[in-house]
């Protein structure tokens, strides 16, 4: 009986006990089975969702590259700079972080206080106290320790030369964007890319842990500017402007066998590192944002169109007289009225005879001039190195009309920007051939240096009319309208330009575009200059008035800083081919073999003999000194009476003398003032 | 009297393993949450591994002491004298999160309804034996558990501990259901519940806005429905294979109580998938060797006590993990065995010898 109760218990039991077990299978079969939902069907969304509470991004800004020159001199570099923020949700007393943020900035004003306390006061999730604060004043707020008050890195641009090439090199908005010239052109190159920062958040926001993406640096950008040349040029342009009381001006100098350019200025001008404190008249960059009718420059363009069809021979006979030239109602006359009679080609030119030019371009006619303003490159845009670079104005060859060839033979009815005119004179200088003009010289990234390499647009003209041009701007010089660019011991040719500006839509009797365009030393040609000047009021305004001694002084200074060889025995104005530049390919052939060669090679890197510097005063040996490219260790004062190396030695560049000097009774005017 | 002094390895095992996880998994979930609150890491580790070295020790005591010494009416008694005591004395102590749960016992946090399950389950065992052979006649079965079992449940419902409450009354519930009570009446108390649940969901406004966020935790995501949905992002990104041990973000301070009620959430955060199912495996392991041991009971006695405590392990377990994967509303109950909390690991080893004891003891006829 008690077995059988027993059993029966032990019946009853097993069989919920079953039951029970059965809801325990089912049971933890279901937290399995939702389990696999969220780990493996939802595991992707809910990961999501964590990450988006979890994590913050900040960008981890890369390091900007830097600029430089052709010789690696810094002309833009980035420095770290601490960006201070505050999370206003982690500040408890609005009112009070204010306060003590200004006070340890050390620099805001009681407006700049309230502003941040209402700022911080408001609850959003981040703002900035100060932007690319200076190393003192986050030390400072360091200091303070306060709570949602956070530190980020961000690059500062710094341009150390400060004004020094600042439309060319444009400027860098607080965000590590460029916002103007190489700074915007190369952005994207410069800047880098920047990483991230994974800040993983708990639930209070504190950050626990950072992943971060490393920023990859931004290259380096080597310019093909000079910085020394860039800086007498810019003095210079300063001056000129300043002396000529004009409204501003550009200078642009090129290397016409590179396209290189080596220098470009504009005045007035900013100052990158606060550029927010200078309007667009002091920002824009004049040389390529600027058109101008070109006026007697471009007679240089009508000559080659001329030369190069063989319409006229440079001694071609061309009458000028009575001074004026009809087209229906209009007429155009010789500058101050004058009548220069029969002129020859080239003396149409030198004297910058209007109607001989109209007479010229007329005989090349419509479809001829239009086809050599292409060729020389006006029209479109000349550089990718310039994205605001104005393309520039000028007639469809279909459209020209009698006047309209009139007024483009002698330069009007063109809108032509400085650094056109200034690759369009390259290509007389360097044998015909039209160059890209170029700014950047090589990106170096990873190590490794790119060469941006020189680009042949096209042939303008061949190499015998960019040589007969070469002479006739040497007469220009020589004894024409640019007597005013002459530079004692090299040859120079150059062309003058003065425009009257358009002014209420008539061209204006008072406001002038003055410019003068050569190169030098014209034989061998070195640099291409282009100065324009726009608006001079203090001095007659004439291309060669007031441009072409700018340019002579630009000139003179730039060969004695290169220590050009002064042109002795000038080779025949035929051709000159300079190719030193041994990393550049060339991109046509042909094209690239100059015809008739005289010259080859350079002065750059050969040896030449020491002068003898004794019983000169310390400056003079010096000035003698710096025409040769070198530079010298003075011992003493007085006047030099010993010297290493020793005169007629032979000297190499880059060498550095030593000079020692001893009071004595001088012999030649030392300490004469500077001329 | 067959008697075997061998006892249930399987479930000595899977015991075992849930305490040395849980002394890793408190240790990983709680580490950052002590030292950001106390500046000691180390504190709720500590805390838990000397918890788990007394409760193994206690173990191993009460698997050695024969399960019917407990088979004594005065005892029993003694114990739920002291269980009412300590109940109505815990509801004078300072009140925790809006709670009186905890004794603090030199330092130590001691929760006297984790005694009072063990006390509910020998009771109803004690009567279960002795009254079974009528179990349907309510009055004599039923009532003395019913006014005990629901004292007590009434003084947990005043700390307010609605989860512990609730899985006592399962527990209860399930000993007279496996003691043969006609489905009739389970069926029948259902029904009556249903209403006195819903009055009881009603009367207290935190446990409709928490029933509530279950249905749908989006509704609210930073409010009622933030607990849920951050176990539920815990538990997902845990993947397959989880984030790696000691690698979870969701514990800080997402998650209300990584080291508590939402321990499986940061396992299954840390250890995915894999180590979430491991867990869940060694509960499955227990309820089934706990069942297996009730069926193979010497006596009725050791039958209901095993499955009883059997019952409170697996009910509370698999709440627990419901909870936390938000099949179930939430509620404040503890993973057994696995959670931080010294007197509810310490309770529950205690049960785990008692029936690693009844496991020695296997009848004959039961085969």
């Amino acid at each position: 009986m008690a077995d059988t109760s027993a059993n029966a218990w032990r019946t009853t039991l097993k069989r919920r006990l079953v039951v029970a077990a059965a809801v325990f299978f089912a049971w933890s079969t279901a937290i399995e089975a939702r389990l696999v939902y969220l780990q493996v069907f939802q595991h992707e969304e809910l990961l999501s969702r964590a990450e988006r509470q979890q994590m913050r991004t900040v960008a981890a800004p890369a390091k900007r590259g830097e600029i430089l020159d052709r010789a690696g001199r810094v002309l833009a570099y980035s420095v770290d700079a601490e960006s201070i923020y505050a999370v206003p949700t982690e500040i408890d007393d609005p009112g009070k972080a204010a306060n003590a943020l200004c006070e340890a900035l050390d620099d805001c004003a009681p407006k700049e206080r309230q502003l941040l306390s209402e700022r911080i006061r408001k609850g959003r999730s981040f703002v900035y106290v100060r932007r690319q604060a200076s190393p003192d004043q986050a030390r400072r707020v360091a200091e303070l320790q306060l709570e949602g008050v956070g530190f980020m890195k961000e690059n500062r641009r710094f341009y150390p030369n400060k004004d020094l090439a600042a439309h060319l090199l444009g400027y860098v908005g607080l965000d590590n964007t460029g916002l103007s010239g190489i700074e915007a052109t190369y952005d994207s190159l410069i800047k880098g890319h920047a990483g991230t920062v994974l800040i993983q958040t708990d639930a209070r926001r504190h950050a626990f842990s950072r992943t971060e993406k490393l920023p990859t640096a931004g290259a380096t950008l080597e310019l093909t500017i000079d910085q020394y040349l860039q800086h007498i040029v810019e003095r210079e342009l300063r001056a000129g402007v300043e002396w000529a009381g004009a409204a501003g001006g550009s200078a642009v100098v090129m290397d016409p066998a590179s396209g290189e350019i080596l220098a470009l200025a504009n005045y007035p001008t900013f100052n990158p590192n606060s550029y927010r404190q200078f309007d667009n008249n002091d920002r824009r960059n004049r040389a390529i944002q600027d058109l101008y009718e070109p006026g007697s420059t471009f007679k240089i363009v009508t000559a080659g169109a001329a030369l190069e069809e063989k319409v006229l021979a440079p001694d071609a006979l061309i009458e000028t007289s009575p001074g004026r030239i009809r087209f229906g109602s209009r007429v155009v006359d010789e500058d101050k009225g004058h009548n220069y009679g029969l002129l020859t080609f080239t003396g149409v030119i030198v004297k910058s005879s209007n109607v001989g030019a109209i007479k010229i371009g007329l005989r090349v006619g419509p479809q001829r001039l239009g086809d050599y303003v292409k060729r020389f490159g006006f029209g479109r845009a000349s550089s990718p190195d310039f994205p605001g670079e104005s393309p520039g104005i000028v007639w469809a060859s279909s459209k020209l009309t009698d006047s309209a060839v009139a007024s483009v033979s002698m330069g009007y009815q063109v809108g032509v920007t400085p650094l056109q005119m200034a690759a369009a004179m390259s290509t007389v200088a360097n044998g015909g051939e039209l160059l890209q003009p170029r700014v950047v010289r090589a990106v170096v990234r990873d190590g490794k240096r790119m060469l941006v390499p020189r680009k042949v647009v096209g042939r303008a003209v061949s190499t015998s009319t960019a040589a007969e041009l070469t002479a006739i701007m040497e007469q220009v010089v020589e004894d024409g309208t640019g007597k005013a660019a002459r530079i004692a011991g090299y040859t120079v040719a150059g062309k003058t330009g003065t425009a009257q500006k358009v002014v209420n839509r008539r061209y204006s009797n008072s406001e002038y575009n003055v410019s003068f365009v050569g190169f030098v030393p014209s034989r061998k040609p070195q640099y291409t200059i282009v100065v324009v000047v726009d608006s001079p009021h203090k001095v007659p305004p004439y291309g060669g008035t007031v441009s072409a001694p700018i340019f002579q002084r630009i000139a003179d200074a730039a060969l004695r800083q290169a220590g050009t060889a002064p042109t002795i025995n000038a080779p025949p104005p035929l051709l000159v081919a300079r190719r030193d530049d041994v990393n550049e390919q060339p991109t046509t052939g042909a094209a690239d073999v100059p015809a008739i060669v005289t010259l080859a090679g350079s002065s750059q890197g050969s040896t030449s003999l020491f002068p003898d510097l004794r019983g000169l005063g310390a400056r003079d040996a010096l000035r003698s000194l710096t025409r040769l490219g070198l530079t010298a260790r003075i011992h003493g004062d007085g006047v030099v009476v010993q010297q290493t190396p020793a005169p007629g030695g032979v000297i190499d560049r880059g060498s550095q003398a030593t000079l020692w000097l001893k009071r004595q009774t001088p012999e030649r005017g030392v300490n004469e003032p500077e001329p | 009297m067959a008697r075997k002094l061998k006892s249930d390895r399987v479930l000595f095992t899977a015991t075992l393993l849930l305490v040395c996880a849980s002394i890793v998994m408190v240790y990983s979930a709680s580490a950052l949450v002590a030292l950001e609150r106390f500046q000691q890491p180390y504190l709720f580790v500590t805390k838990q591994a000397l918890w788990a070295v007394l409760g193994i020790a206690v173990l191993a005591i009460t698997m050695r002491i024969d399960y019917r010494t407990y088979r004594n009416e005065k005892f029993v008694w003694a114990l739920l004298g002291l269980v009412a005591l300590m109940l109505v004395g815990v509801l004078f102590s300072r009140p925790v999160n809006g709670t009186r749960r905890w004794f603090s016992v030199a330092g130590f946090g001691v929760q006297p309804s984790e005694l009072a399950k063990i006390g509910c389950v020998l009771f109803t065992a004690l009567i279960l034996e002795k009254r079974r052979h009528r179990i349907d006649d309510l009055a004599y079965s039923l009532m003395p558990i019913a006014i005990v079992v629901g004292g007590l449940v009434g003084l947990i419902l005043l700390q307010p501990d609605f989860g512990t409450a609730m899985s006592l009354l399962l527990v209860v519930a399930m000993m007279v259901f496996a003691a043969g009570l006609h489905y009739k009446y389970f069926i029948g108390s259902v029904l009556c519940a249903l209403p006195a649940l819903y009055l009881v969901l009603v009367s207290a406004p935190y446990r409709r806005r928490r029933l509530m966020a279950f249905w749908d935790p989006w509704a609210d995501p930073l409010g009622d429905g933030f607990q849920i949905i951050q176990s539920l992002i815990a538990v997902g990104t845990g993947g397959v294979f989880g984030r790696g041990l000691m690698a979870g973000v969701q514990k800080l301070f997402y998650l209300p109580e990584p080291h508590t009620d939402f321990i499986f959430a940061v396992v299954g955060e840390e250890l995915g998938i894999i180590g979430a199912s491991g867990i869940l495996i060694c509960f499955c392991v227990i309820a089934w060797r706990g069942l297996r041991i009730s069926m193979r009971a010497e006596d009725t006695f050791g039958s209901f006590v095993a499955l009883g405590l059997t019952t409170m392990i697996a009910v509370q377990a698999f709440v627990n993990m419901s909870v936390v994967l938000g099949l179930m509303p939430t509620k404040g109950i503890p993973l057994p065995l696995m959670s931080f909390g010294g007197s509810s690991l310490l309770m529950n080893l205690l049960g785990m010898g008692v029936l690693l004891n009844i496991s020695q003891h296997e009848s004959a006829e039961a085969r």
